[in-house]
């Protein structure tokens, strides 16, 4: 399947109100470590992290990802990475993620990812957390991305692929990460 | 009797010195500068609040990152390398260091830096330092790293930045580069080959 048919610059799903949210650690075991309250995290300890995914469209209008809530940070934005001559770059996407009719979509390291911006509490590989996407098309779908230390898609462990009208999401992953108090 | 452990002498002598051949040209997987060339000189803070210049780590292999804390993707891409390289090497990594250089040194202080790398390995090297150190220091390596403001994201802003892997060898040259992603088991090879 073709991964960046994607034409660069697009998107964003700034995603506020997550004022509900339910701590990370709620998947595993430390209470203690529920990442309560560290909301709107201050620029200097703004902490960040990364979430890959597939998404296909079994479809035959294309769909698009336009916004996408996490239990594990306060925002949550599409991002891509590019390497211009050398220099990487990376930028919000303006109008969402177009995924093409008949076609999946690989966010992968160097390429694709959901920024999480203000994490909740520290990304343990091992744990899971769950993400909220919001398809134009397909409406809302929730997944469970399994944590890990590294920069491959892991091997085993990943939840069940989960559809919504057209669109199924399957290998939602995450890069270990701190969060911050500095 | 004696001619056949002659004859064996000198071709147990082919063999060394074919080995020997075999292992000076040794060609590296990354980008190889020839000739090697003295690294330029990196006088900043450490994610302890101490100085620190290469000085402090001559005789060892460095490898080098520039980056920063809230980049979500290719620095703690590098990052995870650097932790596979060094559990690659073993004891041997113990000559070997592993450093992160901020292009962002309005959010990245010691304590962040020490925060962060801790999560990956407490014996990476973070280092900051004030505009116009830092600035000396991607000088030194062509390192370009240009922030760009985004007002509707979260981020605030973010930082484009060269994302090569300098290494600096045992005698204080700039040795080898790599681009982003490179695979960290050709890596661990060509440091081996430094040590």
């Amino acid at each position: 399947m073709n991964m960046r048919t994607i034409p660069a610059g697009l998107l964003i799903a700034l995603v506020v109100g997550l004022s509900s949210v339910i701590g990370i650690a709620a998947h595993d075991s430390t209470p203690e470590a529920s990442p309560a309250a560290s909301p709107a995290a201050s620029p200097v300890a703004m902490s960040t992290g990364a979430a890959f995914m597939t998404i296909a469209n079994n479809g035959d209008t294309a769909d698009r990802l336009i916004a996408v809530e996490t239990e594990a940070a306060g925002v949550a934005e599409i991002h891509e990475v590019a390497d211009v001559s050398g220099v990487m770059t990376m930028r919000p996407l303006d109008d969402g993620l177009e995924i093409p009719a008949g076609e999946s979509v690989e966010l992968m390291p160097g390429g694709y990812h959901v920024m999480m911006i203000g994490l909740k509490g520290d990304l343990m590989p091992g744990e899971t957390f769950d993400l909220t996407l919001t398809f134009e098309h397909a409406g809302d779908v929730t997944v469970t991305a399994r944590i890990v230390m590294g920069n491959e898609k892991p091997a085993e462990g990943m939840a069940e692929p989960v559809n919504a009208g057209d669109i199924t999401v399957s290998d939602v992953w995450s890069r270990g990460a701190p969060a911050m108090s500095h | 009797m004696r001619r056949v452990s002659r004859v064996t002498a000198m071709f147990a002598l082919l063999l060394v010195v074919a080995g020997c051949i075999r292992d000076e040209s040794y060609t590296f997987k990354g980008g190889e500068l020839s000739p090697a060339q003295p690294a330029a000189s990196i006088n900043l803070i450490d994610h302890h609040g101490d100085p620190f210049s290469l000085d402090d780590v001559a005789g060892q292999v460095t490898l080098i990152y520039f980056g920063y804390t809230t980049c979500p993707d290719l620095c703690p891409t590098t990052l995870s390398d650097f932790s596979a390289v060094k559990r690659m090497l073993g004891d041997d990594a113990e000559k070997v260091n592993f450093v992160l250089v901020t292009v962002d040194p309005e959010r990245d202080n010691p304590a962040r830096l020490e925060e962060y790398l801790a999560f990956f390995d407490s014996d990476f090297i973070g280092l900051t330092g004030d505009e116009v150190s830092i600035e000396a220091a991607k000088g030194g390596y062509g390192v370009v790293a240009t922030r760009v403001d985004y007002p509707d994201s979260a981020t605030g802003y973010l930082v484009d930045h060269t994302s090569l892997i300098y290494v600096i060898d045992r005698d204080g040259n700039l040795r080898l580069t790599y681009p982003y992603g490179f695979d960290p088991e050709s890596i661990a090879e060509d440091i081996r080959h430094l040590l």
